[in-house]
């Protein structure tokens, strides 16, 4: 009875011992491989608020890159505390769009289930507090994800300018959190964000004559006689209202000192104006006919005053002289390059006293209507 | 040789069973010169007695000693320094103190989250792993080097929480059974994710303003704004960050006449009109660098389209302080731009970084 006594005390004492030796083996010398745990945290974030100015509201882009092998159900972001965020999940439409919102190198588009709540679609999931929430679908790890909020309704800056921060959050479809990131952002002051920038363009106009003399050479009465090189007047303004082109002559006609002769512009110019015609071979005639031939640019419309409108042979009006300045062509807004090419006409009768120095001077002005 | 004997006091687990008879039981005894397989480094061996039966241990917070046997034969009790030299919030930098261990003792760094240890941990308890990472369990793999933990440079725990205290304390061990308790605590603080912006045209930040107003100018001729946009950036973003710049109505635009001097990225002196931004200068005092984005990064009377869209226009890859940069506008109305005195333009920068 002692004996087995003994052995079991025995027994036990070196069950305890081993048991302590085997203890002091783990804790002195080998510890345990366990599995360390998942970080959760993004690789990286970035949220971008269109506006900085405290106070604004805002649209926005998100973009996240997973670092946890899961399978993403959700997006979850977390404005900072401050920012008015709306619970209206209807407040809050996205897109996948990169075109013209400059998403950092190698953002690609969120990747989403489609249907209602997913990034992509009208509405978020669910809008809580400072949380909004969108559907996803499952993501890659290391691959950056981007999509953009693009309704100024669902969010407000904080009234106070200063560093903010939020976190973006991917989840399972239940809600379980995956990865978690970080982001941090700034507020300036109201309206710090921007620059106005102002200027005045000065108004500018000139009207420029192809050449200053016009020979019609020696008249017949058999035919009417036209510029053999018509002229041409060239305004440029950027007058926004358009510009105006005038035009006067000396002597109402072709004049012939030693003659004592004048081959008339008009029968009569006391009105300051006088009837488009078109001349005929025989009949003493003299008149200026004119066509917008092109403009290479402005908003302005070219017209030919209607006693002045050209286009065929003899056709035209005559300038005035006592009357002063007849409109002869005008337009209601900017040009550049505008030609307006003008060809003086003429004809003689049988009985025009000859004489070697008929002659005219015509005037033309021009203005802009600024 | 005093390894060797703290050595045989982890033995003594092994030789736990008393030496005994059906009748006897030697409850002390020893024995010398003796040494196991597991008893020898590169540096020392044993030859050593056990046996001996020890007393109470006492301890501190830092230390603890077991009289009745010899206990120094341990590695000696490192020492870690933790800091946050760069404003960092997603990482800590650790340099480890030997305090004479050898070369090939092995350290491990337990870290406590929110509180120092009094003596025990406050806070979380978590160790740094093998990839510089923080977890809950410490394993073999996680013991390294001098050289390995960054030497005399250090290296940094990576993947923290920002805004957080972390408490940092390291042991070594060179060989088995040879650890040593954990020295000193050290302590340092993550930073806030942080984004620094402002924009002004005044000269300098503090001198505010935000208007450019070329004033009059004249058709056909390219006008240089009178003051540029200046922009501070800095953020302490692993990845950096980025610049951005939109306009309302992607030009010059005469509110009575609706005509726009439209902004395109061209050089103004080979086309009838045009309006744009160039960067004049970028620097920094340190990190980054910040660097121009193109189209913006142009010379003479070269410019990069103000769009409605966001555009990029400085950017940086990596952490920077002290980020500046100096844009000018350039407009060169055509001839047919509408004399007017309301063109305007709204332009928003606004900065974001990639944390």
């Amino acid at each position: 009875m002692i004996k087995s006594y003994k052995n079991i005390r025995l027994t036990k004492t070196r069950i305890a011992a081993g048991l302590f030796g085997l203890a002091l083996l783990i804790q002195a010398a080998v510890p345990l491989v366990i599995p360390s745990a998942s970080a959760g945290t993004m690789t990286n974030t970035l949220v971008r608020f269109d506006r900085l100015a405290q106070t604004s509201a805002t649209t926005g882009t998100v973009c996240a890159k997973p670092a946890t092998v899961g399978t993403e159900g959700k997006v979850a972001v977390t404005f900072p505390t401050g920012f008015t965020v709306s619970t209206t999940a209807g407040n809050w439409s996205t897109n996948t769009t990169s075109t013209g919102y400059a998403w950092p190198t190698g953002g690609t588009a969120w990747l989403t289930p489609g249907g209602a709540g997913s990034i992509g679609d009208a509405a978020a999931s669910t809008a809580v507090g400072q949380t909004v929430t969108w559907l996803s679908s499952d993501l890659t790890v290391g691959t950056l994800y981007c999509f953009n909020w693009t309704t100024t309704t669902g969010l407000t800056s904080v009234g106070t300018a200063g560093n903010y921060t939020g976190t973006v959050v991917t989840q399972t479809g239940a809600s379980a959190t995956i990865d978690t990131g970080t982001y941090g952002v700034t507020t300036v002051g109201v309206g710090a964000d921007q620059i106005t920038v102002s200027a005045t363009v000065n108004p500018t106009f000139s009207l420029a004559l192809s050449g200053t003399t016009d020979a019609l050479g020696t008249l017949v009465s058999g035919s009417v006689a036209t510029s053999p090189i018509p002229r041409t007047a060239t305004v440029n303004t950027n007058a926004p209202n358009g510009w105006y082109l005038w035009g006067k002559d000396s002597n109402q006609g072709l004049n012939s000192t030693t003659a004592s002769h004048t081959i008339p512009s008009v029968v009569t110019c006391s009105s300051g104006s006088s009837a488009n015609s078109t001349l005929a071979a025989g009949t003493e005639g003299y008149n200026l006919g004119a066509v917008a031939t092109s403009q290479t640019s402005g908003s302005g419309t070219v017209s030919i005053a209607g006693t002045f409108v050209g286009g065929s042979l003899g056709k035209g009006g005559g300038l005035c002289n006592s009357a002063g300045y007849q409109t002869v062509a005008s337009s209601n807004g900017t040009a550049n390059t505008s030609v307006i090419t003008m060809n003086n006409n003429a004809a003689i009768a049988v009985i025009t006293n000859p004489a070697s120095d008929y002659t005219d001077l015509e005037t033309f002005v021009g203005a802009g209507l600024f | 040789m005093f390894k060797g004997l703290a050595l045989l006091l982890g033995l003594s687990g092994i030789f736990a069973s008393l030496p005994a008879t059906t009748t006897y039981q030697l409850n002390s005894f020893g024995f010398g010169s003796g040494g196991t397989g597991n008893s020898a480094t590169g540096n020392y061996s044993l030859e050593g007695i056990t046996g001996e039966l020890s007393g109470n241990p006492t301890s501190t917070g830092n230390y603890t000693t077991n009289p009745g046997f010899i206990q120094t034969q341990q590695a000696n009790v490192p020492k870690v320094t933790l800091t946050n030299p760069s404003n960092y919030y997603d990482k800590l930098k650790f340099v480890l103190d030997q305090q004479n261990n050898p070369s090939d003792a092995l350290y491990a760094l337990q870290v406590c989250i929110g509180a120092d240890w009094t003596p025990t941990c406050g806070g979380t308890t978590m160790y740094v792993q093998n990839d510089d990472t923080l977890g809950a369990s410490l394993v073999l793999a996680d013991y390294q080097n001098y050289a390995t933990w960054g030497g005399a440079s250090g290296t940094t725990i990576i993947g923290l929480t920002g805004n957080t205290t972390y408490y940092i304390r390291a042991k070594a061990t060179q060989g088995k059974f040879t650890e040593s308790g954990y020295g000193p605590s050290s302590n340092a603080t993550t930073s806030t994710q942080q984004v620094s912006f402002c924009l002004y045209t005044s000269g300098s930040c503090g001198g505010g303003g935000n208007t450019i107003a070329f004033g009059a100018i004249n058709v056909n001729s390219i006008n240089n704004s009178p003051n540029n946009i200046g922009t501070d950036f800095a953020t302490n973003a692993d990845y950096g960050g980025s610049v951005y710049i939109y306009s309302k109505n992607g030009g010059l635009k005469s509110t009575s006449n609706g005509y726009i001097i439209t902004s395109a990225t061209a050089n103004l002196v080979g086309v009838g009109e045009g309006f744009g931004a160039q960067i004049l200068s970028v620097s920094q005092s340190s990190g980054g660098p910040l660097v121009k984005v193109t189209p913006f990064d142009g010379s003479a009377n070269s410019v990069g389209v103000l769009a409605t869209t966001v555009s990029s226009l400085l950017n940086s890859t990596a952490p920077l302080v002290g980020g500046t940069a100096s844009t000018q506008l350039q407009v060169k109305p055509s001839f047919i731009a509408p004399a007017k005195n309301d063109y305007s333009e709204t332009l928003t920068v606004i900065a974001a970084a990639s944390f």
